[in-house]
């Protein structure tokens, strides 16, 4: 019995957040969850809408959301995102009045609401950039693999795995 | 005793290459890890979504990456953060001989004698200057010729 309860142990102290827990995070105790493109602005997309558990529906290849400033209550709508990617193929998505972008694999897509579909996945990895209202910012480094930008973006600041909420322009 | 063996044993099963157990094959030169070698890695191997992430093997740290304190965050890369890549890197393949350790052909394709890498291929031939430059610090040496070819393919636009 002690060694099993040690495995357990052990096997559980390596598990972080499940994606089922990320969810119900999510949700709260809202009985009605938002849905569509302008829900959850800030939040980890692809923890719902990945290729491996996506009970919203859509899977989303990279997805989303830009403020303007860091620090900000809402996301900044109509700012570009352009992705480059390691063919130099170039996208660019709009993003929506929640200040969230979406690309998905397959075509279709909502441009008008931030939401672009293309024929074949980008490769990896990929160059970043956002733009409104001539300002601009470029991430310095690449993505490698993380189609969420809230994974290394945490909405919550920055800290010593983030790099704080993607914004255009520094907080004066 | 019991309650201080737990936690050691739940915190040493889910640690990467952090922990006091490996032995390096070679010490490695920080001085030379941190102008030749680590710019090449903080580009290609240590963004928060690979190799900048705490609990994974060969955990690395880097200026746009995984940083060893939350305010270090937009600071350059430090002593400390470069010694502990160091260290990492020492006990990722200990015993191994330069040219055939898991930092070579791990990056390395396939097709080209490396080995299967999750994050794919990031050098296509033995002769690429990055593995070049990387193979003669872990071998002890320095390659100055192909180490500034590197600096040049891997350089990060600076800080706005």
């Amino acid at each position: 019995m002690m060694r099993l309860s040690l495995a357990l142990l052990l096997l559980t102290g390596c598990i972080g957040t499940t994606p089922e827990e990320e969810l119900a995070a999510a949700q709260g105790d809202d009985p009605n969850p938002p849905e569509g493109p302008f829900h959850r602005p800030g939040q980890r997309c692809l923890a719902c809408h990945g290729e491996s558990y996506n009970p919203g529906g859509e899977v989303f290849l990279l997805a989303g959301t830009v403020y303007r400033r860091a620090g900000d209550a809402v996301g900044l709508a109509g700012a570009e995102v352009e992705v480059t990617d390691d063919d130099g193929k170039v996208l660019r998505i709009t993003t929506n009045r929640a200040g969230n972008f979406m690309v998905s694999v397959g075509g279709g897509g909502r441009p008008g609401e931030g939401w672009l579909g293309v024929a074949r996945a980008p490769a990896f990895p990929l160059h970043v950039t956002v733009r409104a209202g001539g300002s601009e910012q470029t991430m310095r480094n690449v993505i490698h693999r993380e189609g969420a930008c809230a994974a290394c973006h945490d909405r919550a600041g920055k800290g010593a795995a983030s790099n704080g909420e993607v914004f255009l322009e520094k907080t004066p | 005793m019991k309650r201080t063996l737990v936690p050691l044993l739940v915190a040493s099963a889910c640690g990467g290459v952090s922990g006091g157990g490996s032995q390096p094959l070679v010490e490695l030169d920080g001085d030379g890890y941190a102008s030749e070698v680590h710019p090449i890695l903080e580009a290609r191997c240590a963004t928060l979504d690979c190799h900048g992430v705490d609990d994974r093997p060969l955990r690395l740290y880097a200026e746009t990456g995984l940083r060893l304190q939350g305010d270090l965050r937009d600071q350059p890369v430090q002593a400390d953060e470069l010694t502990a890549d160091v260290r990492a890197i020492e006990a990722i393949d200990p015993g191994a001989e330069p040219a055939d350790s898991l930092m070579i052909r791990k990056p390395l394709a396939e097709a080209a004698g490396g080995v299967f890498h999750e994050g794919g291929d990031l050098w296509t031939s033995k002769d690429d200057p990055q593995l070049l430059c990387v193979l003669a610090w872990l071998s002890g040496d320095s390659d100055p010729d192909d180490c500034a070819v590197a600096a040049e393919q891997v350089a990060l636009p600076p800080p706005t």
